[in-house]
């Protein structure tokens, strides 16, 4: 995974986007114990469009030219499959912009915040962000001022307030 | 070896408290694992899940990653 995330590094670099950081599963993976995922997702944002229609074309171009295929929404980097998702609300681009700092073996890379990945499966709240959910409030470290700060700006609060009402009984 | 019905029940909600406190501490090291070893752990559930779920058509993109 070390070479997919310095190619991915290469990337912005090459100016293809200005900022990244690993989400979903992956990120996930940061903080909490192993669950199954099969994509790498990287959070990008964008070079402001000369229109209002997002391409992730000149990504795809650049990675083709280097060997990597892009097959559907997925290129497989170095043996990962990786996926990049624009940043799709504030919510995310929040994230990407304060994500943190991480090494992989030697290389640094930006992973979404535990606070930032808590709101995101609230604000999707599928079964699977569910149960991740539990296992956040369990296995992580979590700075709740941050938290509850990223909770009020994104109007979550009430949703994560009925979310451990629901799991853990009445909080006083 | 417990006699008293009551002192059974006892001996078995400690029994269980245990077994579960146990798991809670093992999720806990998991989660404290080094990202390189849960990766690792993490190709081994990939190709546990697709022995259990295999590939469904061509647009099924699951595939184990290659950490050589």
């Amino acid at each position: 995974m070390e070479k997919a995330i310095q190619v991915i590094a290469k990337a912005q670099d090459a100016g293809l986007f200005s900022s990244y950081a690993i989400g979903g599963g992956i990120a996930a993976l940061f903080y909490i114990e192993p669950v199954a995922t099969f994509d790498l997702d990287i959070f990008i944002i964008l070079p402001e469009p000369p229109s209002q229609l997002v391409s992730l074309s000149p990504i795809y171009a650049w990675l083709t030219t280097r060997g990597y295929k892009p097959s559907q929404e997925q290129v497989v980097i170095e043996g990962i499959a990786v996926q990049f998702i624009p940043v799709y609300n504030d919510l995310v681009k929040d994230g990407v912009l304060h994500a943190s700092e991480r090494t992989y073996g030697n290389t640094p890379t930006r992973v979404l915040r535990p606070e930032c990945l808590i709101a995101l499966m609230l604000q999707t709240f599928r079964p699977k962000d569910k149960e991740r959910l539990g296992r956040f409030l369990q296995e992580s470290t979590i700075d709740h001022t941050l938290l509850d700060s990223i909770l009020a700006k994104h109007k979550l609060a009430d949703a994560f307030r009925n979310f451990k009402e629901q799991y853990y009984g009445r909080q006083s | 070896m417990v006699a008293n019905p009551e002192d059974f029940i006892q001996y078995n909600k400690r029994l269980v408290q245990d077994i579960f406190r146990k798991k809670e501490d093992f999720h806990r090291a998991q989660a404290r694992l080094p990202i390189e070893e849960k990766v690792k752990i993490l190709v081994e559930l990939q190709k546990i899940s697709l022995t259990i779920h295999p590939k469904r058509d061509e647009t099924d993109r699951r595939m184990v990653w290659d950490i050589s």
